[in-house]
């Protein structure tokens, strides 16, 4: 038989259970279940680039909720279940454990990694760092990774060499653009975090890719960079960006573009479907959309989501914030830089610094690293932009 | 192993065995202490893992500069005894630590 639910949540990842949080806070009662295809409760992703390959964080230390909250709070938690077709008409969910029916259906469905075709799937030793299992298999591998080659120069892989140098392990990262972290910082910090990661031994290539691999007994051996360099390795943990789950509704006539459409009431093109986090590309005022891959656009738009279910209707505007901790340097970013047209004015604190970016007149994001106060302001000062509805 | 005893919104107490190591944060969330959240997962970006310390047997780590800013967030207010409860992992020193859970957000 069927089963029926008021609200089903696709996806059981960090929106999805701050959905089911709140909306429980909220004394919500509607019947919620949630499906994801990872074998565990919801769980949080930062600690696995950071403390669980630390060995200080275990595996039940990262679930948000234990299972038994989710029985106790009347969610129908269906994990290791994979969804394998929405029909929008009839509100069915076709999933590899049978059908559920629902009344209103959420999308929190996430991103993927993406892939490199210069590592064939079947190798043993090539590490996509994105899920408990991926960095599971990590903790396992690290007691013999004598030297690992992190492909991407972003946070994910930045994290991870920061963790290995603490170990005392040769890494190189291998990033092919001509800056660190390209697409999330400027480039004051690229070249500061560039200091940084060389000053701890890390072996750093700029404007480098993996041509080509030596490979023996289903692992790799040595990669070849594309200035004819071999580098022997244990290890490849790649972290080259993510791509939206967006296939289920793009199949079912939902409208996708890198990320399911929402407005700003995260409401999809088809009724009584929504979609948070990840996998939702949002639509802005001036009719840009944005995508956002962050546990605050996780947590926001769920909390959003939850105050609109329950009556609260409001339009969806917070100012996103970032960060990332890399040694004993943290950086935090607030609002987005794409949007900034010149930096100005770094603002030195003891041991950190801010940097803010503008575009025209107006404040649009501040980079900082060590200055948490100088982060925290920025969030209040572009927060206060948007709620006086100055943009 | 090491205990931590955890005083509840509704008044009522759980005292918990930590590893050594693990945050007072983590074991809440471990052990279902649904008043305790972890939303950025440990990093002293969030504010939502606030308790307040009730005894200490021994030295607590001093509070950072990134604690400290973001103490000033916390939804329940701020008293000298406010830690992020992420940033205290146990120590043999600690054994028997009392912290008062905040108001859940």
């Amino acid at each position: 038989m069927t089963q029926v639910h008021d609200l089903v949540i696709l996806g059981a990842g960090q929106a999805a259970v701050q959905l089911a949080m709140s909306l429980r806070q909220a004394g919500d009662a509607r019947s919620i279940a949630m499906i994801g295809d990872e074998p565990c409760p919801p769980y949080s992703r930062p600690p696995l680039s950071k403390g669980f390959l630390k060995g200080l964080t275990e595996r039940e230390d990262l679930f948000f909720r234990q299972p038994e909250w989710f029985a106790e709070s009347g969610i129908s938690l269906h994990t290791g279940v994979r969804a394998l077709s929405v029909d929008v008409a009839n509100r069915v969910i076709q999933s590899d454990h049978g059908a559920v029916r629902y009344r209103q259906l959420v999308f929190a469905t996430g991103t993927r990694p993406r892939t490199l075709p210069v590592f064939p799937g079947e190798l043993t030793n090539v590490v996509y760092l994105r899920d408990l299992a991926d960095a599971t298999r990590l903790v396992a591998c690290l007691p013999s990774i004598r030297h690992a080659t992190v492909i991407g120069g972003g946070f994910i892989g930045l994290e991870f060499a920061a963790v290995m140098r603490g170990l005392g392990r040769a890494v190189t990262v291998v990033e092919a653009g001509p800056r660190l972290m390209g697409r999330a910082v400027s480039p004051v910090i690229s070249d500061w975090f560039l200091d940084l990661h060389r000053g701890h031994g890390v072996d750093v290539r700029l404007n480098r890719c993996v041509e080509g691999t030596e490979t023996g007994a289903g692992s790799v051996r040595a990669v070849h960079l594309n200035d004819g360099t071999r580098l022997a390795t244990d290890i490849v943990v790649v972290g080259v960006g993510v791509i939206p789950n967006d296939d289920l509704a793009r199949a079912a006539g939902i409208a996708v573009e890198d990320g399911i459409l929402v407005d700003d009431r995260l409401r999809a093109s088809v009724p009584d479907v929504f979609a948070i986090g990840d996998c939702a590309r949002m639509q802005l005022p001036d009719r840009t959309t944005q995508r956002l891959e962050s546990v605050q656009n996780a947590a926001d738009q769920a909390r959003h989501l939850a105050a609109g279910l329950t009556g609260r209707d409001a339009a969806y505007r917070v100012v996103p914030w970032f960060w990332s901790d890399q040694y004993d340097r943290k950086l935090q970013i607030a609002g987005l830089r794409a949007q900034a047209t010149r930096p100005s004015g770094h603002a030195l604190q003891v041991g950190g610094f801010s940097i803010e970016h503008h575009a025209q007149d107006r404040l649009v994001c501040v980079e900082s690293v060590n200055d948490a106060r100088g982060h925290l302001a920025a969030r209040k000062s572009l927060n206060s932009e948007l709620m006086s509805g100055v943009h | 192993m090491p205990k931590a005893t955890y005083i509840l919104p509704d008044g009522t107490q759980r005292t918990l065995d930590l590893r050594e190591g693990q945050s007072l944060m983590e074991a809440a969330i471990r052990n279902g202490i649904t008043a305790i959240l972890a939303e950025c997962g440990g990093s002293a970006m969030c504010a939502t893992c606030h308790v307040q310390i009730e005894h200490s047997p021994g030295p607590l780590p001093p509070v950072s500069d990134d604690e400290d800013a973001m103490l000033e967030e916390t939804a329940m207010a701020r008293t000298d005894a406010s830690r992020l409860s992420c940033q205290i992992r146990m120590r043999p020193d600690l054994d028997g630590i009392v912290v008062r859970v905040a108001h859940p957000m």
